[in-house]
C-alpha cells in the first residue's frame, strides 16, 4: 500500500520538475535570444543620457569636445568639465531634453561640415576665355 | 540626479578613491551599479582620463574588504541571531542543512557570485560568516572571483569605450540570462537525482 502511494507521488514530483525545467529553458533561450538581438541591432550613435558627461559624448560620437562645449556656452579650458549632463542642465536652468537638442544639433552640424561635399565639376572640355594662361618664365 | 549619475560623476572628481568606496559599501550590501562603474571606468581608461592600474587596485581592494566585512558581520552577529530566530521557530535542521551545503558548494558559489552573479555577493558573504565557512577559504575563492570581475569588466568597458549605455543595458539583460541558466542547472539536476534515485530501487 505505502509502495503505491509512493510511486505516483514520486511520479507527479517528476513530472512538475519537467515542466518547470521546459519552463526555465524557454524563459532563458528566449531572454538569451532578445539580449542578442538588442545587442546585434544596437544603433550606431548611442541616445543621449543624463548620466554622460561632455567629453564622454565627444568620444561616443567621435568628435572633438570643445564644439560641444561651445554649443552649450560653457569654457572649455582644462581641467575639462566631466559633470554629467544633468548637472550642467541644472546649472543652465535647462531641461535634460533641451541640453540634449542642443549637443545634438552641433552633432549634426559638425558632422555634415565632415562630409565630402558632391559630386566634382565636370573638367572642362575646351580651355574657355577666362582660364588663365601659364606665362613661360622671363629670360 | 541617478546613481549612474552620481558615480560618474564621484568618478570624475575623486578617481580611484570613489571607486574603492563605491565598490566597498556594495560589497557589503549597498544596491549601487558598481559593474556599470567598472564599465565606465574602462570606457575613462581609454579616454585617457584616469589610469589603469589605480582603477584595477581600487576596484580590487574595495570588493575584497567589502566582502570580508561582509562575511564578519554574518560571523560575529549573524550566528547568534540565527541560533536564536532557529530555536524559537524549531529551524535548528535548516541551519545545519545550510551549514553543510555552504561546505559542499560554497567554494564555487563565492567565486561565481563575484562576477557572474554579483547581485547574489552581498547574501554570499552573510551566509559564509553566519555557517562558519573556513576564512582562509572564503578569502582565496572571493580574491580569485574578484579579480576576475574587476578585470573582465574593466576590459568590456575599454573595449567598448564609446558605447557605455548599450553595453550596461546588455549586461543587465545576460544578468538575467545567467540567473536562468542556473536556475535551469538546478532543476535539472534535480530532476536527474530524482531519476538515478528511481533507476537505484
Amino acid at each position: 500500500m505505502r509502495l503505491t502511494m509512493e510511486r505516483p507521488s514520486k511520479r507527479r514530483q517528476q513530472i512538475l520538475l519537467l515542466s518547470c525545467l521546459l519552463l526555465a529553458l524557454f524563459i532563458t533561450l528566449f531572454l538569451g535570444t532578445r539580449s542578442f538581438r538588442r545587442f546585434r541591432d544596437r544603433p550606431t550613435d548611442e541616445p543621449i543620457r543624463e548620466w554622460m558627461n561632455i567629453p564622454y559624448i565627444a568620444h561616443s560620437y567621435h568628435i572633438p569636445p570643445h564644439l560641444l562645449f561651445q554649443a552649450l556656452n560653457l569654457p572649455d579650458t582644462p581641467p575639462p568639465d566631466k559633470r554629467p549632463i544633468i548637472k550642467i542642465a541644472k546649472e543652465l536652468g535647462l531641461s535634460v531634453d533641451e541640453v540634449t537638442t542642443l549637443l545634438e544639433a552641433a552633432i549634426a552640424q559638425e558632422r555634415a561640415s565632415q562630409e565630402p561635399p558632391g559630386k566634382p565639376p565636370p573638367p572642362p572640355t575646351e580651355p574657355s576665355a577666362m582660364t588663365p594662361v601659364a606665362t613661360p618664365p622671363a629670360n | 540626479m541617478d546613481l549612474q549619475a552620481v558615480l560618474l560623476d564621484a568618478m570624475a572628481t575623486y578617481g580611484a578613491f570613489a571607486i574603492f568606496t563605491a565598490i566597498l559599501l556594495a560589497s557589503i550590501g549597498l544596491p549601487l551599479p558598481t559593474s556599470f562603474l567598472l564599465v565606465a571606468a574602462g570606457s575613462f581608461i581609454t579616454q585617457g582620463e584616469i589610469d589603469f592600474w589605480p582603477v584595477m587596485i581600487a576596484g580590487m581592494t574595495g570588493a575584497v574588504l567589502g566582502d570580508h566585512i561582509g562575511y564578519g558581520i554574518g560571523r560575529i552577529g549573524g550566528q547568534p541571531l540565527v541560533r536564536r530566530i532557529s530555536q524559537r521557530f524549531n529551524g535548528e535542521a535548516l541551519i545545519i542543512q545550510a551549514e553543510k551545503t555552504m561546505h559542499t558548494w560554497g567554494g564555487i558559489g563565492i567565486f561565481f557570485s563575484r562576477w557572474l552573479l554579483t547581485a547574489a555577493g552581498p547574501y554570499v558573504n552573510l551566509t559564509s560568516g553566519f555557517t562558519r565557512y573556513p576564512l582562509l577559504h572564503f578569502s582565496i575563492w572571493d580574491i580569485l572571483g574578484e579579480i576576475v570581475w574587476v578585470t573582465l569588466y574593466v576590459q568590456v568597458g575599454r573595449l567598448f569605450s564609446d558605447q557605455l549605455a548599450t553595453i550596461s543595458d546588455t549586461l543587465g539583460d545576460l544578468t538575467w540570462v545567467l540567473l536562468g541558466v542556473v536556475v535551469v542547472g538546478l532543476i535539472g539536476y534535480k530532476l536527474i537525482q530524482s531519476l538515478h534515485q528511481n533507476a537505484v530501487k
